[in-house]
C-alpha cells in the first residue's frame, strides 16, 4: 500500500467540499432545514440506515398500541 | 462433532454475546427490579417512563459494557474531527477492540484459520470503521442520513482501488463472518409478540402489500427485465420492499449473493432513502393528504426505520407513529422472508434441471445462520412475553436490547469495511450493466408506492375507521 499524498488530498478535499455542499442546501432550502432541525431536535439516528429500533419509535409504537386499546 | 464453518461460528459469535448481556442486563439485575416494579405500579399515577428515569437499574457490569460499546464510537463533531475525540474514547476503544479481538480471533481457531496475521489485519479494518463512525457523526452528513455502511464501503472501496490494499490486511477480510455475527444479534431485536398487540389495519398495509411487491418486483427482473443474477434480483427487491440493508444483508447472505451485489442492493437503498425522507413528505403536505394516511404511506414505503421516523416527524405526531408501527410490523419479516429465501434457493434455484432435491440436500445446502436468527428472535420474543411487561420495557428493551444493536451496528460497520477492502470499482461497475437494477428498483418502488397507498387508504379510511378516529 502506497500513500499518496495528492490522491489523499483529493479524497479530503472532496469530502469537504460534500459537506460544504450540504451546508449550503442545508441554508439555503427550506424542506433540507427543516429535515435538519427535526432530525437534531428529535436526537433520529439518520445514520441508522439498518433495522433499528430507536427510542423514538418505540415510543411512537407504545402510543399507537395504547390508543388502539383504549 | 461440530463442523465449524462461517455459519455455525457466527451463531456461537452471536449467542456468546446475547448470553453475556442475558446475564449482565437481565439476570443481574431481575429480582431488584421486578419487585421494585410490581410495589411501584400499584400507584395509579405509575409511569414506566418516569420511573426508568428516577431509578438506577443497571449496575456497574451494565455500565461497563454500554460504556465501552457507545464509548468507542467518536462523538458528533461539525467542523474538527478531533474535537469528536477524548480520553474516554481512547480507553473506550481499547476494552472494545481487545473483546472483539479475543471474540473473533476464537471464531478463527473454531474454523482452522490462522489467528496471528488476522489480529493485525482487524487491527486495520476496526481502524477503518472508527473512520467510517467518525464521518457519519459530522453534523451535515448526519443530516443527510450518510452512515456509517456508506462511509465504511467508500472508504474500503477507495483504499483498495486508489491506494491498494495491504497484503496483512487479507487474513481479517471476513464479511460474512460479521454479518452473520450481527443478524444473529438482529434476530434477538425482532419480537414476535408485539406484532400481536399493534392492530389489524397496520398488519394489512404491511403484511399483504410487502409480499406482493416482493414477488411482484422479482417476477418483473426475471421476466421483463432479463436480470442475469437472480441473486442480484432478490436481493435488490428485498431490500426495496421490506426494510432495506437489513432486509437486503439478511437475503443476500441466505441466497448467497456476491459482495459486489449486496453493495449495489444497499447502494440503491441508501440513495432512495435520502431522496424519499424528504420528496415524500413533500409530497404529502403539498396535496393536502390526511396524516394518518400519510402515516402510513411513508412507514410502508421508506426502506429504513431511522429515515421512517424522519420522515414521519415531518407530518405530525400521528403520522410519525402510524409510520413507526407500520415500520416495526413490516420489520418483523425479514425472518420470514430470510428463511423462505434460504429454503428457495436450496430447494429451487440451486438445483440442476431435472434434479429431484430431498429433504438431506435442502439441509445441506441452507445457510444455517438462518437457524441463529430464527432462534434468537424465538427465544426474545418467549421472553419478553414471559415478563411482567414494565420489568421487559425497562431490562429488555431499554438495557439488553439497546446494547446488543450497537453491537450489531459495530458488526456491520466491520462487515461493511471488509466488502469495501475486497470490492472492486470494476466489478461494481459492471452489475450496473444496461441500468438494469436501477430500473428493477425504480419500478418496483413504483408498485410499492401505489399499492401501499391503496390498502393504506381501504384499510385506515373504509374497513378500520373507528381506529383511525381514535388516533
Amino acid at each position: 500500500m502506497k500513500i499518496d499524498a495528492l490522491k489523499t488530498l483529493g479524497f479530503i478535499a472532496a469530502l469537504i467540499m460534500l459537506q460544504q455542499l450540504i451546508a449550503f442546501g442545508n441554508n439555503n432550502f427550506r424542506h433540507l432545514q427543516e429535515q435538519s432541525s427535526i432530525i437534531e431536535s428529535n436526537d433520529i439516528d439518520p445514520s441508522a440506515l439498518f433495522y433499528m429500533e430507536s427510542r423514538l419509535a418505540l415510543s411512537a409504537e407504545k402510543t399507537v398500541r395504547k390508543l388502539i386499546n383504549e | 462433532m461440530v463442523n465449524w464453518t462461517e455459519d455455525t461460528t457466527a451463531i456461537l459469535l452471536g449467542f456468546v454475546i446475547i448470553l453475556l448481556a442475558l446475564a449482565a442486563f437481565l439476570l443481574a439485575p431481575y429480582s431488584r427490579v421486578d419487585s421494585s416494579l410490581l410495589s411501584a405500579q400499584a400507584s395509579s399515577d405509575f409511569s414506566v417512563a418516569a420511573w426508568s428515569a428516577d431509578n438506577d437499574t443497571g449496575n456497574a457490569v451494565t455500565a461497563f459494557l454500554s460504556d465501552t460499546v457507545n464509548g468507542a464510537r467518536p462523538a458528533r463533531w461539525s467542523v474538527s474531527p478531533l474535537s469528536a475525540f477524548s480520553t474516554h474514547f481512547f480507553i473506550s476503544t481499547l476494552f472494545f477492540f481487545i473483546a472483539l479481538c479475543v471474540l473473533f480471533t476464537a471464531g478463527m481457531v473454531l474454523m482452522k484459520k490462522p489467528t496471528a496475521v488476522f489480529v493485525s489485519g482487524f487491527i486495520f479494518i476496526f481502524a477503518l470503521g472508527i473512520l467510517a463512525y467518525l464521518l457519519a457523526n459530522q453534523t451535515e452528513f448526519r443530516s443527510m442520513g450518510l452512515g456509517y455502511a456508506l462511509w465504511a464501503i467508500l472508504l474500503g472501496l477507495v483504499i483498495t482501488n486508489i491506494f491498494g490494499i495491504p497484503e496483512f490486511v487479507r487474513p481479517a477480510l471476513q464479511p460474512e463472518l460479521y454479518i452473520k455475527t450481527g443478524l444473529v444479534l438482529l434476530g434477538a431485536e425482532v419480537l414476535f409478540g408485539k406484532v400481536m398487540a399493534i392492530g389489524l389495519p397496520g398488519i394489512f398495509v404491511a403484511w399483504i402489500v410487502t409480499p406482493v411487491v416482493l414477488i411482484s418486483t422479482f417476477w418483473f427482473g426475471q421476466k421483463v427485465l432479463k436480470i442475469g443474477s437472480k441473486t442480484l434480483n432478490i436481493t435488490i427487491s428485498a431490500d426495496m420492499s421490506v426494510c432495506g440493508v437489513s432486509a437486503a444483508i439478511a437475503t443476500a447472505a441466505a441466497c448467497k449473493a456476491t459482495k459486489e451485489e449486496l453493495t449495489t442492493a444497499v447502494g440503491l437503498s441508501m440513495i432512495f432513502t435520502s431522496i424519499m425522507m424528504v420528496a415524500l413528505p413533500a409530497f404529502i403536505n403539498a396535496v393536502g393528504m390526511p396524516e394518518v394516511l400519510g402515516g402510513a404511506w411513508i412507514g410502508g414505503t421508506i426502506d429504513a426505520t431511522g429515515a421512517v421516523v424522519a420522515a414521519g416527524a415531518f407530518l405530525g405526531d400521528t403520522a410519525l407513529n402510524v409510520a413507526a408501527t407500520i415500520k416495526m410490523i413490516q420489520n418483523i419479516l425479514i425472518g420470514v422472508l430470510a428463511f423462505g429465501v434460504a429454503v428457495y434457493w436450496a430447494s429451487k434455484v440451486e438445483k440442476d434441471a431435472g434434479q429431484t432435491v430431498g429433504a438431506s440436500e435442502i439441509w445441506l445446502r441452507f445457510p444455517k445462520f438462518v437457524l441463529g436468527f430464527l432462534g434468537a428472535s424465538i427465544l426474545f420474543s418467549l421472553l419478553y412475553e414471559s415478563l411482567n411487561p414494565n420489568t421487559a420495557i425497562v431490562l429488555v428493551e431499554n438495557g439488553l436490547l439497546d446494547f446488543t444493536s450497537d453491537m450489531r451496528g459495530w458488526l456491520f460497520c466491520l462487515a461493511f469495511a471488509s466488502i469495501g477492502l475486497s470490492g472492486n470499482f470494476r466489478q461494481l461497475k459492471s452489475q450496473f450493466h444496461g441500468g438494469k437494477p436501477l430500473i428493477l428498483y425504480v419500478c418496483g418502488q413504483t408498485l410499492n408506492l401505489s399499492l401501499t397507498l391503496l390498502m393504506a387508504w381501504l384499510m385506515f379510511y373504509k374497513v378500520f375507521p373507528e381506529i383511525t378516529n381514535s388516533l
